[in-house]
């Protein structure tokens, strides 16, 4: 019998498809990807919180990928057609990317390439191409692009400078910013 | 050294950290019930006089298996007893690293008091919080009252109000098999909660329902219940159910499952699975992952074993390339009552191994670590 429901685990783990339809947001992110796989225990828990980063809720996902930036939404530093050039995808991608003697992560067990190819969308937003031929990329990193209590509640996106709402994404577009923007200010 | 492999020698306190749980190889091979050499419902932790008695007669040293080799005497209403581990070895992921950590520093208390109450305190050393080190390198990870109908008895009702692990599927020592580590049981998810249970030879039950810590920064965040029982069809064959809900503030899940035993008698040989199927929900979106471990194990002459271990574990069913396999070889040998050497390897894939279109799939991971496991 246990042969059977074996078999039959193993069957039914083959019938996915490629058509990845998983919500591009933080609470997903976090819940079903990282939680899982970097939130463990003795690691980014909120038990543990290894390096001072949170990955097992939404609450500690968000801060790890703003307040440590790991993912940098800013003009200077965020270029949404390479979001591999993030510093949280350095890490699930690499060996020892920051020469720190350790990394790729997670320590314990690879993740899975798809997984990393869904952050690397979300962290990138969903392209659209518009009348004009050009793509734009809206809602980057979607619920973790703006801390709303840090900064005066002002982001950049692409040299925008924007309001963040409750939810950590952007809501009103401030202003375009004439030359860079970091850390939530025009420059 | 090429840059893609780093070989490092590293001290990674508790990344593998662990605890002692009863083994789940003894249950119908050597006895029915886990109450049958525990004094806790869910085994590990403190023996009981029949499951210092086993371990005496079972390892290939045997020696005087009660705390510190009986030579402090304790009061009658008293046990007390105490896990310690190490470990030391290889992990690959897929950097490689050569590793040594302490897995376990537990201390247990068991203190019997009137009207069949008896009172549980496991204390000891735990991961500390960054930032927080002061206050959480040492912990109770457990500490509950139980009622039990039987004085002192392994059978009939027991209620438990506390915190500890629910009962919930087979419940391998190994916290890295995935039943347990993507199955509800992960490791240091002891929390507070009511119990409910009945165990006798035949069948048993467990009812828990649960609540997220209040007190601790925890590693589970959901509160719920959990329902697990099986049925031994005979003495040698057992079925098992098992069903849980959770939720937190970002998700619930519902997981149900199969757990199934059989146990041959003359090779000495034991089969165990455990499969389940869960449904997480994360706010309007709904997946579903599939766990599952089969196990065989031989059980050898002087006190040794040896498990293989075939675990199969699916993010996200309808997303091809998420899931992993693992083989699990693991050797334990018992060389005194007190003293327990185990191996423990595994290679494990992700999308079996292949690239079939891309780059789906991912790196393969592996570790071998030696450990040493101490009982007080």
């Amino acid at each position: 019998m246990a042969r059977i429901a074996w078999t039959a685990l193993v069957f039914a783990s083959a019938c996915g498809s490629i058509d990845d339809n998983r919500p591009l947001d933080a609470t997903y992110v976090t819940e079903a990807v990282l939680a899982p796989s970097c939130g463990t225990a003795e690691c980014h828990s909120t038990f543990t919180q290894k390096k001072a980063l949170v990955f097992d809720t939404l609450v500690g996902m968000r801060a790890a990928m703003l307040s440590d930036t790991l993912i940098s939404l800013d003009s200077t530093q965020f270029d949404p057609t390479a979001p591999e050039g993030s510093v949280l995808i350095a890490w699930l991608t690499k060996t020892d990317p920051f020469n720190k003697g350790t990394g790729r992560m997670p320590l314990d067990a690879p993740l899975p390439n798809e997984d990393i190819h869904f952050i690397e969308k979300w962290i990138q937003g969903v392209p659209q191409r518009l009348d004009d031929g050009t793509v734009t990329y809206p809602a980057p990193a979607k619920g973790a692009q703006c801390d709303p209590d840090q900064n005066q509640g002002l982001s950049c996106i692409n040299k925008d400078l924007y309001q963040c709402g409750a939810d950590w994404n952007v809501t009103t577009k401030i202003q375009t910013c004439p030359g860079d923007c970091s850390a939530g200010a025009c420059r | 050294m090429k840059r893609a492999v780093v070989l490092a020698v590293i001290v990674l306190a508790g990344m593998f950290g662990g605890r002692a749980l009863a083994y789940p190889q003894f249950q119908l091979s050597r006895d029915q019930t886990c109450t049958s050499c525990h004094l806790s419902p869910e085994g590990g932790d403190l023996l009981s006089e029949n499951g210092g008695v086993f371990v005496q007669n079972m390892a290939t040293f045997g020696q005087a298996p009660e705390f510190f080799y009986n030579k402090v005497p304790l009061p009658s209403w008293l046990t007390v007893g105490g896990d310690f581990r190490g470990a030391l070895g290889y992990v690959r992921a897929p950097q490689q690293y050569l590793v040594g950590f302490p897995m376990q520093l537990d201390l247990y208390v068991a203190a019997k008091l009137p009207a069949h109450l008896r009172f549980h305190l496991t204390g000891g050393y735990r991961p500390p919080e960054t930032g927080n080190e002061a206050a959480t390198y040492f912990w109770s990870r457990e500490h509950y009252l139980m009622w039990s109908q039987q004085e002192d008895g392994t059978e009939g009702l027991f209620v438990r109000v506390g915190r500890f692990m629910p009962i919930f599927g087979l419940r391998y020592a190994e916290h890295p098999t995935y039943t347990r580590r993507y199955g509800g049981t992960a490791l240091y998810t002891e929390t507070y909660g009511l119990a409910v249970e009945y165990i006798n030879p035949q069948y048993e039950v467990h009812a828990t329902g649960f609540i997220k810590d209040p007190l601790i920064d925890p590693v589970a965040h959901d509160s719920g219940g959990a329902l697990y029982a099986e049925y031994r069809v005979v003495p040698h064959a057992q079925v098992g159910a098992e069903a849980m809900y959770t939720k937190s503030d970002d998700d619930w899940k519902l997981r149900g499952g199969v757990t199934a035993k059989y146990y041959l008698s003359g090779p000495d040989l034991l089969f165990m699975f455990e499969g389940q199927v869960v449904n997480q929900h994360i706010e309007s979106f709904g997946l579903t992952q599939l766990v599952g471990e089969l196990t065989a194990t031989k059980l050898l002459p002087g006190g040794m074993w040896l498990d293989i271990g075939l675990g199969h574990f699916d993010e996200n069913i309808r997303i091809k390339g998420l899931d992993r396999d693992s083989l699990d070889v693991n050797f334990h040998w018992l060389t005194t009552s007190h003293l327990e050497l185990f191996l423990t390897t595994r290679v494990e894939l992700i999308n079996q191994g292949r690239t079939l279109q891309t780059d789906l799939g991912g790196p393969t991971g592996a570790f071998a670590l030696a450990q040493a496991h101490y009982r007080l």
